[in-house]
């Protein structure tokens, strides 16, 4: 069993690169498309297990890109957690409609991103978390502790979230 | 008059452009607040990553020193050097070696980049000018489009050139600052109709500067979908708007023909083909009227 993949779908690449370190430290494997055209094809190419989409996007935002994913049928169930710098209110309402698993507004905290990622996904499988990366193996045995002590001493204030998948 | 050109103050109903000029920075705050979280994001991320690294590394710099002392002293031990072997087997220093300065780096970025956006927004939001000053043009420009970025950037590169030669300009600089703003929107809007689902790709907003004959001119073109013929006659007209409900007003190319024309003694024109884009100029008189 390969470990969980996520795409993150973002056309800020210093966004890309802080969110890639953080999801690398959980033992996640990412990929990464820069605007809504290499969405489709990076998710067919991967078949992620979870998508992080950007909504601001270059070429068509990112409610383009979740009507495509939605409309194939390979990639119609991959879960999509939007996250972005949009003010909530009319973005939210309608990506929510839209069939998004979760919606997130950036800045988040990194417990919070890990936390919604892993409702939907799960946590990565222990043997696949990077073996000789001894901050993901810190970070993996603290995780439960971060998510825990979230609105405490995290990075950055947590916002309130929503999470619109149907627990199962 | 010898000569000397009194600056012509504003009366009340003038200085209320300042009351345009905060509504414009309204209009423009979610965009503002999305350009400012976008960095607030990696350089949280970034601050985090450096403290888990720091740990790791901490630990090798201990263990490090303790080699030190040992092997000074003719004495390292085989429970130190195994521990430093430890250290090393259980981290991905090559990683690290990578990260840590391209994160330090993109932290250094982002914290220009708050700056840039703030000092930008107090440049365009700057008090109403009650007369004509010695303006830099270039720089309002620049800050225009910062403010302006998130309006733009999804659908247009933006491309500049500004002419070495130009002068300080006198001119209201809040008002021009407005005017150069909707004209960027609008191009930024123009364009937004043609690229559709993206799939064509971003259009192109290209400002160039020009002096020439003591007139400073910058011309704002987009590679949008261009003014219809019936309606060319009509776009400085106040409240007359092609754009969807809750897009445009109908008053900002009125607003930049009372702004240039009127108060500056400029000229504001266009020239535009449909299906190719559109170029609006702006030309202000570098001398006032009076002036040798």
């Amino acid at each position: 069993m390969s470990s969980s993949s996520i795409l993150l779908i973002e056309d800020d690449l210093n966004v890309y690169h802080g969110i890639q370190r953080k999801l690398k430290s959980a033992g996640y494997d990412t990929f990464y498309a820069p605007d809504a055209i290499a969405s489709v094809s990076q998710a067919r190419l991967h078949r992620p297990d979870l998508i992080l989409l950007d909504l601001g996007l270059p070429a068509g935002d990112g409610f383009v890109v979740i009507d495509r994913l939605r409309g194939l049928a390979e990639l119609s169930a991959i879960p999509i957690v939007v996250l972005s710098g949009r003010d909530r209110g009319v973005n939210e309402m309608r990506a929510m409609r839209a069939g998004v698993a979760a919606y997130l507004q950036k800045p988040v905290s990194g417990a919070l991103l890990l936390d919604t990622i892993a409702r939907h996904i799960g946590k990565p499988q222990p043997s696949k978390a990077p073996s000789t990366y001894s901050i993901g193996a810190n970070l993996s045995s603290s995780l439960h502790k971060t998510v825990n002590r979230a609105t405490s001493d995290d990075d950055v204030p947590v916002y309130e979230w929503q999470d619109y998948a149907q627990s199962t | 008059m010898n000569g000397r050109i009194m600056p012509k103050v504003l009366n009340q109903a003038e200085t209320s452009s300042h009351g345009r000029q905060m509504e414009a920075i309204g209009q423009l705050a979610a965009g503002i607040a999305h350009e400012i979280n976008t960095p607030t994001q990696y350089v949280s991320d970034n601050a985090v990553f450096l403290r888990e690294s720091w740990t790791v590394i901490e630990r090798i710099v201990s263990v490090a020193a303790r080699v030190n002392e040992e092997w000074k002293r003719g004495a390292l031990s085989v429970r130190t050097r195994e521990e430093l072997g430890q250290c090393f087997a259980g981290t991905d220093i090559d990683y690290l070696a990578n990260e840590i300065p391209r994160a330090i780096d993109e932290t250094f970025e982002g914290a220009r980049q708050v700056a840039r956006i703030v000092r930008a927004m107090n440049e365009f939001a700057h008090r109403p000018s009650v007369m004509k000053c010695p303006s830099d043009l270039h720089h309002a420009i620049e800050s225009t489009i910062t403010v302006a970025r998130n309006e733009w950037k999804y659908v247009a590169r933006m491309e500049t050139s500004f002419d070495p030669n130009m002068p300080l300009v006198p001119c209201l600089l809040d008002q021009i600052n407005q005017v150069v703003l909707n004209l960027i929107i609008n191009a930024a809007h123009s364009i937004g109709e043609i690229i559709g689902d993206g799939s064509r790709g971003l259009g192109t907003i290209r400002i160039k500067t020009e002096y020439l004959d003591e007139w400073a001119s910058i011309y704002i073109s987009d590679t949008g979908a261009g003014i219809p013929e019936q309606i060319r006659s009509r776009v400085f007209e106040p409240f007359f708007t092609t754009k969807p409900l809750g897009k445009g007003t109908g008053q900002g190319l009125s607003l930049a023909h009372a702004v240039v024309v009127d108060r500056h003694g400029g000229k504001l024109g266009f020239d535009s083909e449909v299906g190719k884009g559109t170029t609006f100029y702006i030309k202000l008189p570098v001398k006032l009227s009076g002036e040798n």
